[in-house]
C-alpha cells in the first residue's frame, strides 16, 4: 500500500476535481441538517435509490459531503433559535443561544462554523494518518470504560446545577429518571411507559430536545418584541462583516481549544455506538473543568460553544474509521454508506486498503476537501443568517412552534410524538419559570439510557459484580480523569483565592 | 403595590414545588412498574430513583423550613408572571394544543395555516393581518411541498392533501 | 496507486455518470406494469398497503422492495410501504391489528423468528391467532461467530473455555432465534453462557469485533455482511447454504448429531385472519401471484443486484408458515423463564 506525499496529493486533486458533487451536497446537507427531525442519515436513506446508481466514489463522496455539512448544518437552528434539530447539536445552544441574546449572533455562527470547520479538517488528517492505530480504539473501550466516559457528560448535570445545587440536581435527576423510560435491555419489560408503545424504545430524543429547549423558549419569548434585548437589536442591525471576522479570529486564537476538543470528538466518535452528542457535552464539560473562567460558561463564552462544535464534527470522522477499517459501522450514516460500498461490490475492513486505497483513504480526503469548500461557501453565510433573529416574536413564536411539532414528527411519524413534544415544553416552560435549567433535564435524558445500556452490559459480564467498572486499567485512567477533573476545578479556584487574599494582604 | 412588593420579597415555592412533585410523582409510578421485574429492569430504579427521592425530599424539607419561618410564600406568581401578558400565553398555548387535535381532521397543511394565522394574529393584537395571513400562508405552502410531496411524510390528510393527491 | 489504475478511477466519475445515474433512478421508479389483468372481481382496485415493522432503509426494506417490484407485475397494482418500527416490531403489529381494516387490501411484512417470540415474553394487545402468516419470502439461519483477532479460535476453544468458565456472548437480543440456538448449544456441551443483549446487529458484530464479549450469536446474513472482521464457526439450520461466506462453518446438528430445528430468521407477510375468512378468492389471487415471483428470473436478479443472498430465498405458504409460527412458540414457551428473567 503506497500512502506516499505524492499518494495525498493526487487523492487531494482529484477530490477537489469533484466539487460538482460536494457543493450542491454541501447545501443539500446544511439545509437538512438545520431542519429539526432531519438528519444525514435519513436523507441519504430517501436518496438512496439514486446513490445506488451513481458510481461508487460519487455515490460516497456525497454521502459524505452531505453528512458533514449535516452536522454544520444542526448549529444553525441551536444557536439561533434554540432548537438543536439532533442529539450531536444538544451542547451547542447552552452559551450559543446567550451570545444571540446579546446581539452577536452573526459571530456566533461564525464561530460554529470555523471551530467546526478547524475540527472537522484536523481530525480528518489524523484520521487520515493514523487510521489503523485509531480503528484500535474500539478494542480497548468496552463497556466499563465507556461508563466512565458516560459519566464524564453527566457529570455536567452537577457543573450545570452549580448556581443552585439541589435544585439543578433535581432536575438532573429527574432527566435521568425520564431518561429510564422503556423496555429494559435485557429482558425487554417495559418501565414507567404508561402504557404507551411509542415509549418502548425509550423516549425519542428529537421531541424532547425541542419540546424542553425550542418550544418552552417559544412560550417564553413572546414577553418582549424580540428575541433580542433593544441594545442587541441594534448591535445585530448596526453589524457588518465585523462580527464574522471576529468569530473567525476568536476561534483561530484558540486554536489549541479546537484542536484537543475535536480529539475527544474523534476518539468517541470511533468508538462503535458512542455518537455525537456523548462527545460534545463530555468536550463541553472538559473545556469548562480546565477553563480558567468556568463561571462564564452558560453565559456565551465563546469557549462553551467552540468545544461542542469542534467535537461533533470530530465524530464524523471518527464514526468512518471502524466501518472503513474493520468493516463495521460506527452510526447510523455509516451503516447506511456500508449498504452501498456493499451493493456496490466494495469490501470493507483491512481488504479495503489493499484492493482499493484511492477508495478508502479517498473517502476521508473527500471530508477533508469539503470542509475546505464549506469555509468558503458557508461562512460567508452568518451574516445575513443571524438577521433571522431580527423577526418579531409574533411571527418567531408560532413558527418556531409550527417547525419544531412537525420535526418531531419526522422521525418515526408517530402523532405520539408531536404530543410528547409539546409536553416536554410544558414542562421545559415551568422547568425555566421556576429556576430549574433544562439543559441538566436535557443531559439526563440522553446521557441516562446510554450510561444504563453500557452500565447492564458491564454488570452481566461480571454476574453483577459492581467492582467490576474499577476491574479494567484503562477504565482506572478514566476514572482518576474524571474525579480530577470535578476536583480541579474547585481546587485552583480555591487556591487562586487564597494567592488573591495573601496578596491583599501583604499590600495592606 | 404593597401587596406586590410583599410577594417579590418572600421567595415563591409553589411554582418551585411543581418540578420535584412531578418528578417524586413519576418515579413512584416508575418504580411501582418495575417492582416485580428482574435486576435489570430495576438498575436505574434503584440508582437514579433513589437518590432523586432523596434530593426531592431535602427540598421539601428546605422549603418547609423556609415556609416556617415566613421566607417564603406558597405562591405561583413567578410562574405566571408578567400578568399582561397571560391571555396571550394561554391563548398561545391553547392553539399550540388546538394544532394538534385538529390535525387529526383538518390534516395537516390546512391545520398548520390556521394555527400560523391564528397564533400569530393573536400575539401581533391583530396587528398587521394581511402579513400575518401571507406568512401563514407561505409556511404552509413550505410544509406541504417539503414534508408531504418531497419527502412524502405520513403527515394526518386533509382537504388539501388530498386535494394534491387527486391532481398528481 | 499507478497511473492507469488512477486514469480509470478519475474517468469514471464523470459528470455524465451522475447525470445518466440520475436518469436511470427515475426510470427505474416510474416504470409501472402492465401486466394482465385477472379474476377476483376487479381485486385489486386501489394499492396494497404494506406495514412494515422495522425502519425504512433497512433490512426489511430492501428485501421487500426487490420482492413487491416483481410482485406488483403479477398483482398489476403497487405496494405502498409504510414503517412502523419500534418496540422490537410490537408497534408495527399493533398498527396492523387495531387500524387497518381487515379486507386485504392491507398486509404486514414481518420477520417470524424474533417477532413470534416476542409474544412469548408478552402477549399483544391482540389474539396472536387473529393474524396468519401465508407468505415466506426467506429463511435466514442464526449462526455462531468470532472476531478474527478473538482468543477462542475454534468450536473446541470455545467449549474448552466455557467447562473452565462463563462465556459472554453478544446477541442483538435474548427473545430472537440465533439466542435460542446458542442456549441449545449450552444445554447439550454443557458449558455456561451469559447472554449479553447488545441492542442490534451492528452491536453485536462490534461486540464480538472488538473483545467486548467472548464472541455473538447472530442472523447470518448480518455475518456474512461482516467479511473478514468475523469469522463463523457454527450454523443453527440442516445445512450451511452461504457455505464460503459463512466461512464454510458446519451446522450445529451436524457437529453435535443433535436434532435442533432450524433457528431462523424469516421474514413474510401476514394477514388479518378476518380478511382470509370474509374476502377467500382475494387471499386466493394473493397467494397465486405471490408463488409466480419465485419462478421469475427477475427476481433473481433483482435479489441478487440488491446484494441479498439468492441461497436464502425460500417459499412457503400458509402450511410452512403456520408450522414455523408454531415451532416458535414452542421454543419460546420451553425457554421462556431465560427469556423474561422470572
Amino acid at each position: 500500500m503506497e500512502t506516499s506525499f505524492a499518494f495525498f496529493t493526487d487523492l487531494f486533486l482529484h477530490s477537489l476535481s469533484l466539487w460538482w458533487v460536494i457543493i450542491p451536497s454541501i447545501f443539500l446537507g446544511f439545509i437538512v441538517g438545520a431542519i429539526p427531525g432531519f438528519s444525514a442519515a435519513n436523507t441519504i436513506i430517501i436518496l438512496l435509490p439514486f446513490t445506488l446508481v451513481m458510481d461508487v466514489e460519487v455515490g460516497l463522496v456525497f454521502m459524505v459531503a452531505l453528512y458533514c455539512a449535516s452536522r454544520m448544518g444542526a448549529g444553525i437552528p441551536a444557536i439561533l433559535v434554540n432548537i438543536p434539530g439532533t442529539a450531536g447539536a444538544a451542547a451547542t445552544p447552552l452559551d450559543g443561544y446567550p451570545m444571540v441574546k446579546k446581539g452577536q449572533g452573526q459571530m456566533a455562527l461564525s464561530i460554529s462554523f470555523t471551530s467546526s470547520t478547524l475540527g472537522g479538517l484536523l481530525t480528518t488528517v489524523i484520521a487520515l494518518l493514523s487510521m489503523p492505530l485509531l480503528a484500535r480504539v474500539g478494542f480497548y473501550m468496552h463497556s466499563v470504560e465507556m461508563v466512565v466516559v458516560m459519566l464524564f457528560g453527566i457529570s455536567l448535570i452537577a457543573t450545570i446545577a452549580s448556581k443552585d445545587t439541589l435544585k439543578g440536581l433535581i432536575a438532573g435527576f429527574f432527566g435521568l429518571m425520564i431518561g429510564s423510560i422503556g423496555a429494559d435491555h435485557v429482558y425487554a419489560t417495559p418501565r414507567g411507559t404508561m402504557g404507551f408503545l411509542e415509549l418502548y424504545d425509550g423516549v425519542p430524543l428529537i421531541p424532547a430536545l425541542v419540546g424542553l429547549f425550542a418550544i418552552s423558549e417559544a412560550f417564553m419569548v413572546i414577553e418582549g418584541e424580540s428575541i433580542l434585548s433593544e441594545h442587541s437589536r441594534d448591535r445585530l442591525q448596526t453589524g457588518t462583516w465585523h462580527q464574522t471576522l471576529e468569530g473567525v479570529r476568536i476561534t483561530l486564537k484558540r486554536w489549541w481549544h479546537v484542536a484537543w476538543t475535536s480529539l475527544i470528538g474523534l476518539v468517541i466518535g470511533v468508538t462503535p455506538g458512542a455518537g455525537a452528542a456523548i462527545a460534545a457535552f463530555v468536550a463541553y464539560q472538559q473545556s469548562r473543568a480546565f477553563s480558567k473562567t468556568p463561571e462564564l460558561y452558560g453565559t456565551g463564552h465563546p469557549e462553551g460553544l467552540i468545544a461542542p462544535e469542534s467535537a461533533n464534527n470530530g465524530v464524523t470522522a471518527g464514526t468512518l474509521i471502524p466501518l472503513l477499517v474493520l468493516g463495521i459501522p460506527g452510526g447510523a450514516t455509516a451503516a447506511i454508506m456500508l449498504v452501498v460500498m456493499q451493493y456496490q461490490g466494495v469490501n470493507t475492513g483491512p481488504r479495503l486498503f489493499m484492493e482499493r486505497p484511492e477508495l478508502g483513504y479517498g473517502i476521508f480526503m473527500a471530508m477533508f476537501t469539503t470542509y475546505l469548500l464549506m469555509a468558503f461557501t458557508i461562512l460567508p453565510l452568518s451574516r445575513y443568517m443571524s438577521r433571522v433573529t431580527l423577526v418579531s416574536t409574533t411571527f418567531m413564536s408560532p413558527l418556531i412552534i409550527g417547525f419544531t411539532l412537525i420535526g418531531s414528527f419526522v422521525p418515526r411519524e408517530y402523532m405520539f410524538d408531536m404530543y410528547l413534544a409539546f409536553a416536554f415544553g410544558i414542562l421545559g416552560y415551568i422547568a425555566r419559570k421556576t429556576g430549574y435549567h433544562v439543559a441538566a433535564i436535557l443531559i439526563g435524558v440522553i446521557l441516562g439510557p446510554l450510561l444504563e445500556q453500557y452500565m447492564l452490559v458491564a454488570l452481566q459480564k461480571s454476574d453483577g459484580d459492581f467492582l467490576t467498572l474499577f476491574s479494567s486499567p484503562l477504565g482506572n485512567i478514566l476514572w482518576v480523569a474524571l474525579v480530577a477533573s470535578l476536583i480541579l476545578p474547585a481546587f485552583m479556584k480555591h487556591r487562586q483565592r487564597r494567592r488573591k487574599s495573601v496578596f491583599a494582604e501583604g499590600e495592606g | 403595590m404593597a401587596s406586590t412588593q410583599d410577594s417579590d420579597e418572600k421567595r415563591q415555592l409553589g411554582g418551585e414545588l411543581i418540578i420535584p412533585v412531578l418528578a417524586l410523582g413519576f418515579t413512584l409510578y416508575y418504580i411501582a412498574t418495575v417492582v416485580d421485574s428482574p435486576w435489570s429492569a430495576q438498575l436505574n430504579a434503584f440508582m437514579v430513583g433513589s437518590v432523586l427521592i432523596l434530593l426531592v425530599l431535602i427540598f421539601f424539607a428546605v422549603a418547609a423550613r423556609a415556609l416556617w419561618r415566613g421566607e417564603a410564600s406558597l405562591g405561583m406568581s413567578n410562574l405566571i408572571e408578567p400578568y399582561h401578558i397571560l391571555p396571550k400565553r394561554l391563548g398561545f398555548i391553547a392553539l399550540s394544543l388546538g394544532y394538534l387535535i385538529v390535525i387529526q381532521w383538518l390534516g395537516f397543511t390546512l391545520t398548520t395555516f390556521v394555527f400560523m394565522a391564528a397564533s400569530m394574529l393573536l400575539l401581533g393584537g391583530g396587528r398587521r393581518p394581511i402579513l400575518c395571513l401571507v406568512s401563514a400562508t407561505i409556511m404552509a405552502a413550505v410544509a406541504l411541498v417539503v414534508f408531504v410531496i418531497l419527502f412524502q411524510k405520513r403527515f394526518p390528510k386533509g382537504p388539501v392533501e388530498y386535494l394534491v393527491q387527486a391532481l398528481s | 496507486m499507478s497511473n492507469s489504475q488512477r486514469n480509470s478511477f478519475i474517468s469514471s466519475l464523470s459528470r455524465r455518470s451522475l447525470l445518466k445515474a440520475g436518469a436511470a433512478a427515475a426510470v427505474l421508479g416510474s416504470s409501472g406494469s402492465l401486466a394482465s389483468r385477472a379474476f377476483a372481481a376487479g381485486y385489486p382496485e386501489r394499492n396494497i398497503d404494506v406495514i412494515v415493522p422495522t425502519r425504512e432503509g433497512g433490512g426489511a426494506d430492501r428485501n421487500l422492495r426487490a420482492f413487491t417490484a416483481i410482485w406488483k407485475k403479477y398483482l398489476d397494482t403497487n405496494f405502498e410501504p409504510g414503517f412502523y418500527p419500534g418496540a422490537s416490531g410490537r408497534v408495527g403489529y399493533e398498527v396492523y391489528m387495531g387500524k387497518y381494516e381487515p379486507d386485504a387490501y392491507s398486509l404486514i411484512f414481518g420477520n417470524m423468528g424474533p417477532e413470534v417470540l416476542n409474544w412469548v415474553v408478552k402477549e399483544p394487545s391482540f389474539n396472536i391467532d387473529d393474524y396468519i402468516y401465508w407468505g415466506r419470502v426467506d429463511t435466514d439461519p442464526g449462526c455462531l461467530f468470532i472476531g478474527s483477532e478473538s482468543k477462542l479460535q475454534t468450536l473446541d476453544d470455545i467449549i474448552a473455555e466455557g467447562k473452565k468458565r462463563k462465556l459472554n456472548v453478544g446477541t442483538s437480543r435474548l427473545a430472537h432465534p440465533a439466542s435460542i440456538g446458542m442456549l441449545a448449544l449450552a444445554e447439550h456441551t454443557g458449558i455456561e453462557v451469559t447472554l449479553i443483549p447488545l441492542s442490534g446487529g451492528k452491536k453485536t458484530v462490534a461486540g464480538a469485533v472488538t473483545g467486548e464479549v467472548d464472541f455473538s450469536v447472530l442472523t447470518s446474513g448480518t455475518v456474512a455482511a461482516a467479511g473478514d472482521a468475523v469469522k463463523t464457526l457454527l450454523v443453527f439450520n440442516d445445512k450451511n447454504v452461504l457455505g464460503e461466506a459463512l466461512d464454510n462453518a458446519p451446522t450445529m446438528n451436524e457437529v453435535y448429531g443433535t436434532n435442533l430445528p432450524p433457528m431462523l430468521s424469516s421474514r413474510a407477510f401476514g394477514i388479518h385472519k378476518a380478511a382470509v375468512d370474509k374476502h377467500p378468492d382475494r387471499f386466493e389471487m394473493l397467494q397465486s401471484t405471490f408463488r409466480k415471483v419465485f419462478d421469475d428470473p427477475e427476481y433473481k436478479a433483482s435479489v441478487l443486484k440488491a446484494k441479498g443472498h439468492w441461497e436464502y430465498v425460500n417459499y412457503g405458504g400458509v402450511e410452512e408458515c403456520a408450522k414455523f409460527k408454531q415451532a416458535m412458540l414452542e421454543l419460546g414457551a420451553k425457554y421462556k423463564s431465560y427469556l423474561t428473567g422470572s
